[in-house]
């Protein structure tokens, strides 16, 4: 079969290692915090966020949160969410525990959970990992998916000001 | 892809690579590029996709869109499929007309432009790929949604 394919050109396919792009890791093989290692202090004053780092906030595992959440840092939902996330160019994770009903808008989403709603991360990146569960819609300047559950209208958006889906 | 059925290795750049061999993938069909085929078209042995296919039909075994590939229209794929090129016609809109239903994994590079409708059961998509469109994963226990036998006038 490969001798058919010796006159080929500049675009010969025979045999040819060609690159599919950067491989997205496994969510089984990533890191993740374990909230019984993480001895927490006992709080005797007001809790004030260092200067200079970003903010991080969870919704934690068994968790009920409705509303609408806005918080410039990195949002973390374990638990269940109904209504939306704004975090502006920080970040979202949706855990294998965590369930958004809703939208989230974020510079970076990342998703192994699931996920019924709006993924707004134009001009950002979004991940779909293969534990995800994703249905709606899902905007995005850079978009993996590795093995998701994933029933949504995808729509490349490169601006996040404008919404642009030009190439 | 090294082996036919294992998923494309991650290299040590942590780039995965489809290792293109029509013997090891089954691949006996080939539409060269610069070739243009449209009706109601089908291939029984996979199909090595580097000029433009359009109409209806069906790929029984792995379809490999080329980066000079393109497919347009209605058509099924009973094997895994590799996007490298473009399915739909311009990029710049969702092609109703154009709905790819795939039986095994779509994996589309990050040089892979959809604006079709994909259905399939798995999806793994690099960075750097576009997709615009509607994308449907269907379930084991699914029976897939437009799967009668494609006709020409559909």
């Amino acid at each position: 079969m490969s001798d058919s394919y010796d006159d080929l050109d500049d675009h010969d396919a025979a045999g040819v290692a060609v690159p599919l792009g950067p491989s997205q890791p496994v969510a089984q093989d990533l890191p993740v915090l374990q909230a019984e290692a993480l001895p927490l202090p006992a709080v005797t004053s007001p809790v004030t966020a260092p200067s200079g780092a970003q903010a991080l906030s969870t919704v934690g595992q068994g968790m009920l949160f409705t509303g609408t959440a806005v918080h410039p840092g990195l949002f973390t939902l374990a638990g269940e969410l109904k209504g939306s996330i704004d975090v502006g160019d920080g970040q979202v994770t949706i855990t294998e525990s965590g369930r958004l009903e809703g939208d989230a808008h974020a510079r970076t989403i990342a998703v192994f959970g699931h996920s019924h709603g709006t993924l707004d991360a134009a001009g950002g990146r979004v991940s779909l990992h293969d534990t995800a569960v994703v249905s709606g819609k899902v905007r995005y300047a850079h978009l993996q998916v590795n093995g998701a559950d994933l029933n949504a209208q995808l729509e490349r958006a490169l601006d996040a000001g404008t919404g642009s889906t030009s190439h | 892809m090294n082996t036919p059925t294992s998923p494309p290795p991650a290299t040590e750049s942590n780039q995965d690579t489809l290792v293109i061999d029509p013997v090891r993938m089954n691949i006996v069909n080939r539409v060269a590029a610069g070739t243009q085929l449209s009706g109601h078209l089908q291939f029984k042995g996979g199909l090595l996709l580097q000029g433009a296919l359009g109409g209806t039909g069906e790929v029984v075994g792995r379809l490999v869109v080329w980066h000079t590939g393109q497919i347009i229209g209605r058509y099924r794929v009973l094997g895994d499929l590799f996007i490298l090129g473009q399915v739909g016609l311009d990029a710049k809109f969702v092609d109703d007309e154009t709905v790819i239903e795939c039986l095994g994994t779509v994996y589309v590079a990050s040089t892979g432009v959809v604006s079709g409708h994909l259905c399939a059961p798995r999806l793994r998509i690099y960075e750097g790929a576009t997709l615009r469109g509607p994308f449907r994963t269907l379930r084991p226990d699914e029976a897939p949604p437009v799967l009668q036998p494609a006709t020409a006038e559909e």
